[in-house]
C-alpha cells in the first residue's frame, strides 16, 4: 500500500532544502554560516577563494574583550568609551555597546572552538595592551590571531559539512547542513519585481560558467576594498567586488571616505607587510632621526639623536597612541620613522613567532635593529549601510530582523563590507570582534527574517532566475568580445594604475585639489577600462576575464571613496583633510551614497527603503545617546 | 635579499636583471594533451618575487616566446601567511610570494611547475580538495555542542597551548605532501598535514570517545600505517610544524588503541 500523503509536508518541500546564502568565507561569513547551522538552518556558503585563505588571516591586532581576571583596571564602559572615541563619535552607539558587552562571551566561544590564545603560566588567558587604550584587554595568539580565529571557524564550517540537515519535522534530508562552494565570484544579486533579494548569480572561476541560486536571505560578508590601494597591508583579494555589485543594484552605501591606514608596515614588492599594533602598544618605540637631512640608516643613529615621535606628540598615550593619530604622525614626519622592538626581544616575548618569521623572510633582524615603517591602507571603514533596532532605553534587540539588514530587503551585510561599528575609526583589536559579533547578529536577524516572510523565493517562477543567468552570461560574453582600440592593454595594468592613483589621491592626508585630480584620473581610467582587451581565450580559470569584471567594480568603489572624501569638509577620525585640518562640522553625520540607475553615484541626505514590513527613513544622523559628541573645537582638543 | 630599511623607490631600477621564466602549462583539467613548456622574459629587480613576476605577466609587461595568455596562478595574502601560492619552483615546493627571482635563478632561468601531487586545473593552479577532504575525514574540528553555554574560559596549561598553537599553524599549503613518497597523484594516503591535525585535536580534546573516533579514522587503509617514515615532510614544512613527531605520536596512540582498545571500550 502506498504511504498516505502527508498534507502538511508537500513533496516539493522535502526535495528542496531552502538554503540561506552566505557570501564570503572570512571570519564574519564563517561566523554567520556556523551560527545559522547551529540553529539548524541550512546554508550555502559561497567563497571566492578557499575559506582557509581568506584575508581575515592577516589581522594581527588581537581580540578585545574585558575579562574579569584583569581586575578593576578595566571595564566594559572603558572599552566602550575607547571604541566611541576611536570612531570619532561616528559609530552608532547602541550596536557598538552591544558588541563590547558581548565580547567576553564571544571570546569564551572562540576558546571553546579551539583558538589557542596565549596563556599565562597558571593557565589563564593573557591580555595585552593595544593602541588607543590604556588597559590590557586584548587576547592574542602571537601576532596571528586572525589566522587562528579563521582556522577555528573554518573547522566548524567543515564540521557542519558532515552533519545532516533535518527538516522542521526532524527527519533527515540526506543532505549536509552546510554546503560550501569555493572558487565562485558574485556576479549579481537577483531581485524580484519588488526589489527584494531572491537569489544570486555567480561565476565559477574554474569553468567560467554562470550559475544562479535561489534563496530567502543573503548574508554578504565579502570584506572591504583596502586591496585597491597601492602598497596595502591587506590582501589584494580585498577588492570589494561583491559589495560594489550590491551598491550598483540599489543598496545604500555609507561613509566611503574612511579608510584606516595601519601605521606600521614594511614595504614589499607587491604590497606592504603590516606589523601588529601590539608591537608598539607593548613596548615597541617609534623614533626618527633628530638630525635633519642626514639619510642615516637605523643602525647609524646614536640613541641620543633619536626623536621619539609619538612620545613627544601624544604624551598621554606615548607609543600607544590611537591608530589614526600614529598613522598621521608617521605620514607627516619629515624624516623616516623607525620601529624599535629590540628591547622586546631581550626577555621572553609573547611575539616570539613574529621575530622568527621576520628573520626568516630575510628582512632586517628586528631583534637587533629598528625597522623603517610607513603607513599602509589596511581596512575600509565605510561599507553597505545596515540597520539596527533598539528598545526605548537604547538596548539593541538581538533578534530583530532589522539588524544588519541593508536597504535591499533580504540582503544582510556583516564584517568589513558593512559600515557598522566603525564610524570614522576602528579601535585596534575591535576588527575581529566586530566580524564575529556582526556575523552572529546577522545570522539571528536572518532567522527572524525568514520566520516572517510572506512570500518565499521558491514561489517565484524559474524564469526569474533563467533571465538573470542569461543577462550575466551575455555580460561576460560582451567583455570577452570587447574590441581593443589603439594601445590595447590588460585589465590588470589598468587596475594597477588605479591602485597607485587611489593611494596618491586619497591617502592618510588629503586635500581638495588632490581629490579633484583623483576624480579626473578615475575618469581617464574608466575610459581605458572600456577598451581593455582580454588576452586570454581559455575556458578554464580565465583570470583576465575575472579581472576585467572586477576592474569595473574597483572603479566604482574608487569613485565612491573619492567623492565621499571630497564631500566631507572636515577632518574626522581617519579622514584628515590637510586643507581643512581645524574645521569641524557641528554634529557627526554619515555620508550616504546610492545608485538608482546602475551607474551613477548620488550623494543623499535621506533615503527611504522597506525593511521588515515597514518603511524605513534613513537619515545621516548618528545615535550618540550614551556619550555625546563634543560640540566645540575646544572640547574636542581637550580629549 | 631586500633591505627593509631601504626606501621602496630606491630599490627600483638598480640591480635589474633579465630573467627567463620557464613555465609548465596546461589549458584545463580535461586537457592533459595541452601540457607544454613556455618561456617568458621579465626584467627582474632585486626584490621581485616569483609572484610579482607572474603578476607582471598578467599586466602584459613581459616578453613571451610566442603570443600567449598570462599564466594562471593562485595567490592570496602575498606575505607568506596563507599558503595559496605554493608551487614547484626549480623542482621544489615553495611559495611564489616569498621566493626572490634573482636568488632563485639558475643561469638566468627559473622553472615553475604546478604541485605534482594534485590534479592540474590550469597552468600552476591545482585542485587541492583532497587535502581538505582529509581534514574532514579525521574530524579536524572541536566538538562544540551549544553556543549559549559556558561564559567562563577554562584554564589550559601554557605548554599545551603552545604545542597546540605550533601544530595549528599549518596553512594546508601542500609542501609536506609534495615531498612525501607515499602521497601520490590519485592515491589514497591521508598525508602528514591531516595526521598532524589528529594530534592537534586529540591533544586538546577532553572527551575520550572523541579521541578514539579520531584515531579510528586513521587506522584504516591509507591511514597512519602507510607512512613510510621518509621524514621529508618535516624538512619541507615552511613553518617548521613538527610533522614527524605528530605522526609518531598518532602511530603510538593507534597502536595502543589496537592492543588495548577492546579492554578500554566499555
Amino acid at each position: 500500500m502506498a504511504p498516505k500523503p502527508n498534507p502538511e509536508r508537500p513533496r516539493q518541500e522535502r526535495r528542496t532544502l531552502r538554503r540561506i546564502i552566505v557570501i564570503g568565507g572570512g571570519v564574519s561569513g564563517l561566523t554567520a554560516a556556523v551560527t545559522l547551522c547551529e540553529a539548524n538552518v541550512p546554508v550555502l556558503l559561497l567563497c571566492s577563494g578557499n575559506s582557509r585563505r581568506a584575508p581575515s588571516l592577516l589581522d594581527s591586532d588581537g581580540f578585545n574583550a574585558v575579562l574579569e581576571q584583569v581586575g578593576e583596571t578595566d571595564s566594559i564602559e572603558r572599552h566602550f568609551e575607547d571604541s566611541v572615541r576611536a570612531s570619532a563619535f561616528l559609530a552608532a552607539q547602541p550596536p557598538l555597546l552591544a558588541m563590547v558587552k558581548a565580547a567576553p562571551r564571544l571570546l569564551s566561544w572562540l576558546t571553546r572552538l579551539g583558538v589557542p590564545f596565549n596563556r599565562s603560566t597558571e593557565g589563564q588567558l593573557l591580555s595585552a595592551y593595544n593602541s588607543g587604550s590604556n588597559a590590557r584587554r586584548t587576547a592574542y595568539c602571537d601576532v596571528t590571531t586572525g589566522q587562528q580565529i579563521l582556522y577555528a571557524l573554518d573547522e566548524q564550517a567543515r564540521r557542519f559539512e558532515s552533519v545532516e540537515a533535518r527538516d522542521r519535522f526532524g527527519a533527515g534530508c540526506g543532505e549536509p547542513l552546510l554546503v560550501k562552494h569555493e572558487g565562485v565570484s558574485l556576479s549579481s544579486l537577483i531581485l524580484d519585481d519588488e526589489r527584494r533579494a531572491v537569489g544570486v548569480a555567480v561565476r565559477e572561476q574554474l569553468s567560467g560558467e554562470v550559475k544562479t541560486f535561489r534563496t530567502d536571505a543573503i548574508c554578504l560578508a565579502s570584506g572591504g576594498h583596502s586591496g585597491l590601494f597601492a602598497g596595502t597591508s591587506s590582501s589584494l583579494q580585498s577588492n570589494g567586488s561583491a559589495a560594489a555589485c550590491a551598491f550598483r543594484q540599489g543598496a545604500l552605501y555609507a561613509n566611503a571616505e574612511f579608510v584606516q591606514f595601519r601605521p606600521l608596515a614594511l614595504p614589499g614588492p607587491d604590497k606592504a607587510r603590516g606589523l601588529s599594533e601590539l608591537l608598539r602598544a607593548n613596548g615597541g618605540r617609534l623614533w626618527s632621526d633628530a638630525k635633519a637631512a642626514t639619510a642615516r640608516t637605523a643602525r647609524e643613529v646614536p640613541p641620543d639623536e633619536r626623536r621619539y615621535v609619538l612620545e613627544r606628540d601624544f604624551p598621554r598615550w606615548g607609543n600607544r597612541a590611537p591608530t589614526q593619530d600614529a598613522a598621521r604622525a608617521i605620514a607627516q614626519a619629515e624624516q623616516p620613522v623607525f620601529l624599535d622592538v629590540t628591547q622586546l626581544a631581550a626577555g621572553t616575548t609573547p611575539f616570539e613567532g613574529w621575530f622568527s618569521h621576520q628573520q626568516k623572510l630575510g628582512q632586517e633582524d628586528a631583534r637587533t635593529t629598528a625597522l623603517q615603517v610607513h603607513p599602509a591602507a589596511d581596512q575600509t571603514l565605510g561599507g553597505l549601510w545596515v540597520d539596527y533596532e533598539v528598545d526605548a532605553a537604547g538596548a539593541l534587540l538581538a533578534d530583530s530582523p532589522r539588524n544588519h539588514a541593508t536597504s535591499i530587503s533580504g540582503l544582510f551585510a556583516a564584517g568589513e563590507c558593512a559600515y557598522q561599528y566603525k564610524g570614522a575609526g576602528m579601535l585596534s583589536g575591535n576588527a575581529l570582534l566586530s566580524c564575529v559579533f556582526g556575523g552572529q547578529l546577522a545570522a539571528r536577524a536572518i532567522q527572524s527574517h525568514i520566520g516572517s516572510l510572506e512570500r518565499s523565493s521558491w514561489d517565484l517562477p524559474p524564469s526569474v532566475f533563467e533571465k538573470a543567468e542569461q543577462r550575466e552570461r551575455h555580460g561576460f560574453a560582451q567583455l570577452l568580445d570587447q574590441k581593443p582600440t589603439g594601445n590595447s592593454e590588460t585589465a590588470f595594468a589598468v587596475a594597477e594604475d588605479l591602485r597607485v592613483a587611489l593611494t596618491e589621491g586619497c591617502g592618510v592626508l588629503r586635500t581638495k585639489t588632490q581629490l579633484e585630480q583623483l576624480l579626473a584620473t578615475l575618469e581617464r581610467l574608466t575610459e581605458r577600462a572600456a577598451s581593455v582587451s582580454i588576452n586570454d581565450r581559455g575556458s578554464y580559470h580565465n583570470q583576465s576575464l575575472g579581472a576585467a569584471k572586477e576592474l569595473g567594480d574597483a572603479l566604482l568603489l574608487a569613485q565612491l571613496t573619492a567623492r565621499a572624501a571630497l564631500s566631507r569638509e572636515e577632518s574626522r577620525g581617519v579622514h584628515y583633510r590637510a586643507d581643512l585640518a581645524t574645521a569641524r562640522s557641528e554634529a557627526p553625520r554619515l555620508t550616504l551614497q546610492c545608485c538608482s540607475d546602475g551607474e551613477s553615484i548620488e550623494l543623499v541626505r535621506e533615503f527611504e527603503c522597506h525593511l521588515a514590513g515597514q518603511t524605513r527613513r534613513v537619515s545621516a544622523a548618528v545615535d550618540t545617546r550614551f556619550i555625546a559628541a563634543p560640540t566645540t573645537a575646544a572640547e574636542e582638543s581637550s580629549l | 635579499v631586500t633591505d627593509a630599511n631601504s626606501k621602496p623607490a630606491s630599490s627600483k631600477a638598480a640591480n635589474s636583471e633579465r630573467i627567463t621564466l620557464r613555465v609548465q602549462r596546461q589549458d584545463g583539467p580535461d586537457k592533459p594533451q595541452t601540457r607544454r613548456w613556455e618561456t617568458f622574459t621579465v626584467e627582474a629587480t632585486s626584490n621581485m618575487t616569483v609572484a610579482s613576476a607572474l603578476r607582471a605577466l598578467q599586466r602584459g609587461s613581459a616578453k613571451t616566446s610566442e603570443p600567449s595568455a598570462p599564466v594562471a596562478f593562485e595567490s592570496g595574502c602575498l606575505e607568506e601567511r596563507c599558503g595559496s601560492c605554493t608551487m614547484r619552483i626549480n623542482g621544489r615546493a615553495a611559495k611564489a610570494c616569498s621566493t626572490r627571482l634573482l636568488s632563485a635563478a639558475r643561469k638566468g632561468t627559473v622553472t615553475l611547475e604546478p604541485l605534482s601531487k594534485f590534479p592540474v586545473e590550469r597552468d600552476l593552479i591545482v585542485d587541492r580538495s583532497r587535502s581538505f577532504r582529509a581534514l574532514e575525514q579525521v574530524k579536524a574540528y572541536k566538538q562544540v555542542e551549544d553556543q549559549a553555554a559556558a561564559l567562563a574560559i577554562a584554564p589550559k596549561t601554557k605548554s599545551l597551548q603552545e604545542r597546540v598553537y605550533q601544530l595549528s599553524r599549518c596553512t594546508s599549503c601542500g609542501a609536506c605532501l609534495e615531498v612525501c613518497p607515499e602521497y601520490t597523484l590519485g592515491g589514497d594516503f591521508i598525508g602528514a598535514a591531516a595526521l598532524n591535525q589528529v594530534r592537534r585535536f586529540n591533544d586538546d580534546a577532553t572527551d575520550p570517545a572523541e579521541k578514539k573516533q579520531r584515531l579510528d579514522s586513521v587506522m584504516r587503509p591509507a591511514g597512519v600505517a602507510d607512512c613510510g617514515k621518509a621524514q621529508n615532510c618535516v624538512e619541507a614544512c615552511p613553518l617548521g610544524v613538527p610533522l614527524v613527531d605528530s605522526i609518531q605520536e598518532v602511530a603510538r596512540d593507534t597502536s595502543a588503541r589496537m592492543l588495548f582498545g577492546w579492554l578500554l571500550s566499555e
